[in-house]
């Protein structure tokens, strides 16, 4: 019954998309998505046969999306290997595909840190395939529950689960379970819908089904940075269901084509006489064995933009990383102007400084001091703005900004297939300062104050924090007796104000929690009332608790001479 | 101190007293009123934005006779706005500022009969002005100060407007309701700065005598 059921809705499905078809309904519209929430407006919004394709991303997509009710919708990475998705929510699925939906395509992502990346329950024909499912070790890559879902190429890479499966209709083919402690969890005792999977080094592989695939070198590119493209000789290569393809993301007719981004590239300066120069790179080369990759090399001069080019194409050599020297003449540096507007904002301690950007300085230099500006100076800023810290409010700092030009080239590799697909990103870039540099003079000199922001009106900060709080009124006599042995026997001296100083900065939270609880405000007056009997006895008799604090101290030392003698004839 | 604190105070006095006055005619009032409080200082707008800002006030009396009430009130006054850097003359940062003047008062009404419609007062008493400013990234300044008000108003009777809400109102104790209508005059000027931080306030409100 269950079997017909299914059926039913299947041919329901397909019949729906024949009538669309015929009835010549938009069909089909790429929506672009390049933020993570983006995506679940896109889904909403989405007609019949829409394709939602996420953009590559430096960043991780943070989402938690809903399926519900669909039908025939894709959603595609860009690339797998640069379109990411984790949950925001690990408690809930990163996709979930529910209530009926029906020809749902998830495609060409890769899961990350989450509870379960793809839950499916209760919808049909529902296609997974040509991701990388690399969740954590308590996650699941795949949930399906009670819905047939294909799941084709993928690679599940150290899961709790890679994929489960409770409906014999749902088909588990080509994929390629790593380092999982399951590979396969399987509720059915069907078999046939599982075949051609590969297995390598899970806890336990689960459901194998049919035909499975035992993999003890897989060859990942780098699995540290998720890269789950092949290397040549991979036992993963040519070992599918068709014979011709490899198991997991990268086969399979919806795997793409695109080079990962270039690696690990390096420089190493050859030379350079102020007029000449050469800068030798080199890269890892692309192990990705489907693709056949040349690169290209971009520079330009920073602040020179005509000096600007690409070389290529690098060609791979097996067994000699991918290399390129590049040689030509600097571009001319002249003096730069001096920097123009230069105006500062005052802050606690601080100065912001701001200035207007010089044609062809490619750095920046600020000089300051009370006396002269030759005194401090921060160099190497990129900007044409800087904080200067550590100042002393109230005093009068004389500063002045310089602009520096220098040819500083900058240099970053793609691959490139030859088919012409380039890779999405391009290699880190690195930047090499060459020929002299030259400085301009110094800008028109500014004077500036630091100065802490005062409230208006700005009325003393009566301080006693504890005190206050515990008596409940600034002008408590208590308070007030404190407030003059501080004045008096602690701002006077330096021991006293750094006590002062660390009570103001420590007290206030304190403090708070004094002022909201009756019982704490009882027991701290309490606490308080020999330290408020003895600065009023301090500040009342300044003379008498000198006499007595030298009669203790003479008390004190006797006492302790007496215990020595004791010792002594003892 | 916080406001919620003082009015929570203020409530409870005027509530928990009220049943041990048995008499015929209301012995005690709550009020709620919100309005605008003008500061003295000439360049509270250059720095909070006007020279006006809100303020909200919660307080109870006494009617030891039905002509003179003895009350306690407590207000909130909170703006926001830029502090000053005086050496460097302009402004600067973010600054909140709260004012909670807490007052102990004598009115006298001219209070002739229960259905008198209108009903001027005034008054005044004692001020502690509580202060506290705080500077974002740079930390808070509190403090208070004394000073006195003067006050006067009018309570218009609204028991006529409606007279079954009226009724209803007196079967849970409350005799009489007002709208209020109010203008106070506040000096609280610190000695150490001598400035004085006290204003005008004009505020509008509710009035139940119970």
């Amino acid at each position: 019954m269950v079997a017909v059921k299914k059926w039913l809705v299947r041919a329901a499905g397909t019949l729906g998309v024949f009538a669309a078809s015929l009835c010549n309904v938009a069909w089909g519209e790429t929506i672009d998505v390049a933020s993570s929430s983006d995506l679940q407006t896109a889904i909403n919004d989405a007609a019949e046969g829409d394709i939602i394709r996420i953009r590559a991303s430096a960043l991780t997509y943070s989402v938690n999306v809903v399926i519900s009710g669909k039908s025939q919708l894709t959603i595609r990475g860009e690339e797998t290997f640069n379109t990411r998705l984790k949950a925001k929510n690990k408690d809930v699925p990163t996709i979930r595909i529910e209530k009926s939906s029906i020809r749902i395509e998830i495609q060409n992502l890769t899961f990350v840190d989450a509870g379960t990346a793809i839950e499916v329950s209760d919808s049909s024909r529902i296609t997974i395939s040509a991701n990388v499912f690399s969740v954590g070790t308590s996650g699941t890559g795949i949930a399906e529950k009670n819905s047939d879902t294909d799941v084709f190429n993928n690679t599940f890479y150290g899961n709790s689960i890679g994929t489960q499966r409770t409906s014999t209709f749902s088909i588990v083919k080509d994929n390629l379970f790593s380092e999982n402690s399951t590979g396969i969890s399987d509720t059915t005792s069907n078999v046939s819908g599982v075949s051609y999977n590969g297995f390598h080094n899970n806890t336990s592989d689960g459901n194998t089904g049919l035909y499975e695939v035992i993999v003890n070198q897989p060859l990942f590119v780098d699995v540290a940075t998720l890269n789950f493209h092949l290397q040549p000789g991979s036992e993963a290569i040519a070992t599918d269901s068709e014979g011709t393809s490899e198991l997991g993301a990268y086969g399979g007719k919806y795997a793409d084509k695109i080079p990962y981004p270039v690696r690990n590239l390096v420089q190493a300066l050859q030379s350079d006489d102020g007029t000449n120069f050469s800068v030798a790179y080199s890269w890892d080369p692309n192990l990705d064995h489907r693709l056949s990759t040349s690169y290209w090399l971009s520079y330009f001069f920073e602040a020179f933009p005509a000096a600007a080019g690409t070389e290529g194409p690098i060609a791979d050599t097996p067994g000699v990383p991918p290399a390129l020297t590049l040689s030509g003449t600097l571009p001319t540096v002249t003096d730069p102007l001096a920097p123009e507007g230069v105006t500062s904002a005052p802050g606690n301690g601080k100065l912001l400084v701001h200035w207007n950007a010089v044609a062809g300085a490619t750095r920046y230099s600020v000089h300051y001091g009370l006396n002269s500006t030759s005194e401090n100076v921060i160099p190497d800023i990129k900007n044409t703005e800087v904080e200067i810290p550590g100042l002393q409010n109230g005093f009068t700092y004389r500063i002045t900004v310089r602009a520096q030009s220098q040819a500083i080239l900058h240099a970053s590799v793609k691959a490139k297939t030859t088919d012409g697909t380039s890779s999405l990103f391009a290699s880190n870039e690195l930047t090499q300062t060459l020929g002299t540099e030259k400085e301009s003079a110094d800008s028109a000199e500014i004077t500036a104050i630091p100065e802490a922001t005062v409230p208006y009106p700005a009325l003393p900060d009566e301080g006693c924090f504890i005190a206050t709080a515990a008596y409940g009124y600034y002008s408590a006599p208590q308070v007030q007796q404190l407030r003059l042995f501080r004045d008096r026997y602690l701002m006077t001296n330096t021991p006293g104000r750094a006590f002062v100083g660390w009570y103001y900065r420590n007290s206030p939270p304190l403090a708070a929690y004094i002022r909201e609880n009756q019982a704490a405000r009882t027991v701290v007056r309490l606490a308080l009332y020999p330290a408020v009997l003895m600065a009023t006895f301090t500040t009342q008799y300044p003379w008498l608790t000198l006499v007595v604090s030298a009669l203790l101290l003479v008390l004190a030392a006797s006492i302790v001479k007496g215990h020595r003698n004791r010792i002594t004839a003892t | 101190m916080r406001f919620q604190d003082l009015a929570l105070g203020v409530i409870l006095l005027g509530s928990t007293t009220a049943n041990a006055a048995n008499a015929s005619r209301p012995f005690w009032s709550m009020e709620a009123k919100i309005g605008q409080f003008t500061s003295e200082l000439d360049d509270w707008d250059t720095y909070y934005g006007s020279s006006h800002s809100d303020q909200f006030t919660l307080a109870t009396a006494f009617k030891f006779v039905r002509f003179a009430e003895f009350g306690v009130e407590v207000a909130r006054v909170r703006d926001h706005g830029k502090g000053q850097l005086p050496l460097n003359g302009t402004t600067s940062g973010d600054v909140t500022i709260e004012l909670y003047p807490v007052q102990a008062y004598v009115t006298l009404r001219a209070l002739f009969t229960e259905r008198q419609w209108i009903v001027p007062y005034v008054g005044g008493g004692w001020t502690r002005m509580y202060y506290k400013t705080r500077i974002s990234g740079e930390g808070t300044r509190e403090g208070s100060v004394d000073g006195n008000h003067v006050r006067a108003g009018l309570q218009i009777l609204l028991d006529p407007l409606g007279r079954s809400d009226a009724a209803n109102l007196r079967r849970y104790g409350i005799e009489h309701s007002y709208l209020i209508i109010e203008g106070q005059k506040i000096t609280a000027k610190d000695d150490t700065t001598g400035l004085d931080i006290g204003g005008t306030t004009t505020s509008i409100g509710v009035l139940l005598e119970y």
